[in-house]
């Protein structure tokens, strides 16, 4: 498993993330991360352990923000490198990214 | 296709490639490497099929001389570039105080000429890789079939060592409609001028190259050459003709570096001549040089005939009406004038050449000169010669990125077969080519070098009094007395 997650109420729920994701590993966890974001108002991504993020990551955060109508998606500790990701792809644009 | 659909197509293609651009940019060196390696091994893997495809979709060119553009545009390629540093820091002079590190560009648009559909797509999309770049391929339209395909097998050979997901994309893969296909232009357009769309690197005929600059995306654009060979007296005639024979009949004459027109001086015309006869090359009589040029150029698009284009000896004397000997090679066409007035003077992708005899040196310059200044401006030369300042005067006189010495130009130009050129399918025309670089294009022009300046003083400048600055009365040379004193 490459993440754990926190749920402080029924509404909210926290993903921590770790080490690559890359394609491989966010297959697995793709629908895994839908089904327990699916019915929060507010998703946040940690990503402190994180070192690399794949194509399929963003298309994740994507459908995360949809899910909260963008308004309730953010990610907290973000890294430079990951950061500089999102800004090239516009990621940023559509969700809140907090160091 | 609608206006919106068209828009929607182009900002899903852009989209994908700039989320491909973001996940390279965190790539090692050492994973883009693998990651190049890879596709090269599949390029060359799959060299005879895609050749075999390029043929008998586009009728155009041989087959086999095909596979050796892909051995090129895989293998030669890869040797090229495969100890290229590209990702991160570069290098690190410590002495100067500069270290460079390379960044990635973004998405780059790839147009692909109809003549080396395959090798051109393996070609580019390798240089895109090697600099962690997405790249989407835009085939011509009659070339979309076998561009596809080998776009489709680069990508598979990418992902498997785990690539970014949409590091290659094509623009268009034959399933559209006849509305979408009828379309094309329009999005094209919409694609080349993505405000998201990082570079072009066009290489095709003089329309897709002009509305790649007229883009305003920053654009690396090759169209027409017009290649001169001079083959002076000091040259060694059977080996100069034989060499232009293996270079204009490659894939019959399709690169765009291949010789259009020989030039030598009267003293040795006749013995040049007698050694193309004597290597099946032929001679046009004039009632012949006026049939085939009437086949050969189109007069109303003031350009070759798109039916001539990569065709064989054979199939271009049938199509003109005329008869040649059995197992003639290339077909040689005395002319007199360089222009509009004289179209076998004009660049001819096919195994047709026209032939100039001088009185002297300065007239088979001239010649030249006026050869490489009728549409073949930037592009290539070449020259037969052992004489050094015969070398010098014509590569000084000649107006071209690469003067090719002693060796097929066509394979010449290209790099890394015949000389140590970088090896390229994009071969810069400077800027009378309306190019920004002469270079054989490759990966180094596919990188954003960023440099870190470390604190280096000018000490002669800061040694230099204040006063020195604001006193009108100092000479200019008392100024540069003071600034290079002690330092001369």
């Amino acid at each position: 498993m490459s993440f754990e997650f926190v749920k402080p109420d029924s509404s909210k729920v926290i993903f921590k993330f770790d080490g690559r994701l890359d394609t491989i590993k966010c297959r697995e966890l793709d629908e895994k991360v839908v089904e327990k974001a699916k019915d929060c108002k507010t998703i946040v991504f940690d990503l402190e352990k994180v070192s690399y993020v794949s194509s399929s990551f963003l298309r994740i955060c994507s459908i995360c923000a949809q899910l909260a109508n963008s308004g309730g998606f953010s990610f907290i500790n973000v890294s430079p490198s990951i950061r500089k990701v999102f800004k090239i792809s516009g990621i940023d644009n559509l969700i809140k990214a907090e160091v | 296709m609608s206006n919106i659909q068209s828009d929607s197509k182009v900002e899903i293609l852009i989209k994908k490639a700039t989320d491909a651009a973001a996940v390279f940019s965190q790539l090692t060196q050492e994973h883009t490497d693998r990651i190049v390696k890879a596709v090269y091994q599949a390029g060359l893997k799959n060299r005879v099929k895609l050749a075999k495809m390029a043929v008998e979709e586009t009728k155009i060119g041989v087959w086999q001389d095909k596979v050796i553009k892909n051995v090129v545009g895989s293998l030669l390629v890869y040797e090229d570039i495969k100890d290229m540093k590209t990702a991160g820091i570069i290098s690190d002079d410590r002495e100067l105080g500069i270290m460079e590190i390379a960044q990635p560009i973004g998405p780059i648009l790839a147009i692909i000429p109809v003549t080396n559909p395959t090798s051109t797509v393996i070609f580019k999309i390798l240089i895109a890789l090697k600099t962690r770049n997405p790249v989407i391929i835009s085939p011509h339209s009659k070339a979309i079939k076998s561009s596809v395909e080998t776009a489709r097998i680069c990508y598979e050979a990418a992902l498997s060592e785990d690539a970014p997901e949409n590091c290659i994309q094509w623009a268009r893969d034959g399933s559209e409609s006849a509305e979408e296909a009828a379309n094309h232009r329009a999005h094209s357009k919409a694609l080349m001028s993505h405000p998201k769309l990082a570079l072009i690197l066009a290489t095709g005929g003089s329309g897709i190259v002009k509305a790649a600059y007229a883009s305003g995306t920053p654009a690396y654009g090759v169209g027409a050459g017009n290649v001169p060979v001079f083959i002076d007296k000091s040259a060694k005639i059977p080996f100069a003709v034989e060499n232009i024979l293996i270079s204009k009949t490659f894939d019959n004459g399709t690169i765009c570096a291949s010789e259009q027109a020989v030039v030598v001086e009267k003293s040795i015309a006749k013995e040049v001549i007698e050694e193309f006869k004597k290597q099946k090359g032929y001679f046009l009589t004039e009632d012949e040089v006026v049939k085939v040029e009437k086949f050969a150029y189109d007069k109303e698009r003031d350009s070759m005939s798109e039916f001539v284009v990569g065709q064989s000896v054979k199939r271009i004397a049938e199509l003109a009406g005329i008869n040649i000997p059995e197992g003639t090679r290339l077909l040689i066409a005395h002319q007199k004038k360089v222009g509009k007035d004289a179209p076998l003077s004009s660049e001819i992708l096919c195994p047709i050449i026209a032939f100039y005899t001088a009185d002297n040196f300065d007239t088979a310059l001239s010649i030249c000169i006026d050869l490489n200044f009728h549409g073949g401006m930037g592009h290539s030369a070449s020259l037969y010669a052992n004489d050094k300042q015969v070398i010098e005067r014509f590569a000084m006189e000649m107006n071209a990125g690469r003067i090719v010495l002693n060796s097929p130009s066509s394979q010449g130009g290209v790099g890394g077969i015949y000389n140590k050129l970088h090896t390229s399918l994009t071969l810069g025309c400077g800027t009378t080519g309306k190019n920004i670089t002469t270079d054989n294009v490759t990966a180094l022009h596919l990188m954003n070098i960023q440099r870190v300046a470390s604190r280096r003083e000018n000490i002669r400048l800061f040694k230099l009094e204040k006063d020195l600055f604001f006193n009108e009365a100092i000479s200019v040379s008392e100024f540069e007395n003071k600034y290079n004193e002690n330092y001369l």
